[in-house]
């Protein structure tokens, strides 16, 4: 039963990363919150599970030429320095501090883009708008003769 | 001249602290990096299909090191692993096919509202 349960969560989030929205940061809510998996074990397979997946995008990535290359080193080096360091911390921590810590980032972040679209799409109709009035707006305030 | 130079270092240095908020969110919790790394990227002025791409490239090395630190640290029992990750795997070329037919503006946004709840759910 909990087979079929972990089959069935890996194929949605397996959906949401082959989409290229975030697989991870639906699998691991829903495999503790659904199946009982403490939140290190659903991170370490996360972190497994996506590999594969990530190894083919990025091939295809990099044929069509769309990897900043310049920037992949200033901002990985870094990363996988901490990464690794928080990684042991995380090992030696308690799993339900650690969900909760997880349900806090995906809260505030997930509001934090909502806002974030939202604003640009209001942008985008302001701008649309503007441009409508101005447009309406121009022979009438061309001189007339 | 000045002004290109000293716009290439901010740059670098948003890049650098950028990295480090991407490493302690993948290390800690073990996803989410790509969360920050795709809207830093775009901040740095690379452009959207590009950041995709290059989080992809940035994220993959991270997700071997913890993935490796995670799994001989024993945090990947085998009869949970398996399953989980057949899944993602078949999963993620649906998802890969499904890409070309669906909305994605409206998945994106349903994407978001998940994202609040379970992250409620699992702090409160």
């Amino acid at each position: 039963m909990k087979t079929f349960a972990l089959i069935a969560i890996g194929v949605v989030g397996g959906i949401l990363g082959g989409m290229g929205l975030g697989g991870g940061t639906l699998l691991i809510p829903l495999m503790t919150l659904f199946a009982g998996v403490p939140q290190k074990t659903a991170a370490a397979i996360n972190l497994i599970g996506f590999v594969p997946m990530a190894a083919i995008a990025l091939i295809s990535h990099a044929k069509n030429g769309l990897l900043q290359k310049d920037r992949i080193t200033e901002f990985a080096i870094p990363a996988a320095a901490v990464c690794a360091v928080f990684s042991l911390i995380a090992i030696g921590s308690d799993d339900r501090m650690l969900s909760r810590g997880f349900g806090i980032f995906l809260a505030v972040l997930g509001a934090a883009m909502m806002i974030f679209d939202a604003l640009a799409m209001l942008k985008d109709k302001l701008r649309l708008a503007v441009l409508a009035i101005i447009r309406r707006d121009l022979p009438y305030s061309m001189p007339q003769k | 001249m000045q002004v290109v130079a000293k716009y290439r270092r901010s740059v670098k240095v948003f890049s650098v602290l950028a990295g480090i908020a991407v490493g302690i969110v993948g290390g800690l919790f073990g996803g989410g990096g790509g969360m920050i790394a795709v809207p830093a990227l775009t901040l740095s002025r690379v452009e959207p299909k590009k950041a995709h791409a290059t989080a992809v490239a940035v994220i993959l090395p991270l997700t071997l090191i913890s993935g490796a630190i995670y799994f001989a640290k024993g945090a990947a029992p085998i009869q949970v692993a398996l399953p989980s990750c057949a899944g993602i795997i078949a999963g993620g070329v649906l998802g890969a096919l499904l890409l070309k037919k669906i909305n994605s503006t409206l998945l994106t946004h349903i994407f978001y509202v998940l994202m609040i709840a379970a992250g409620l759910k699992l702090a409160l």
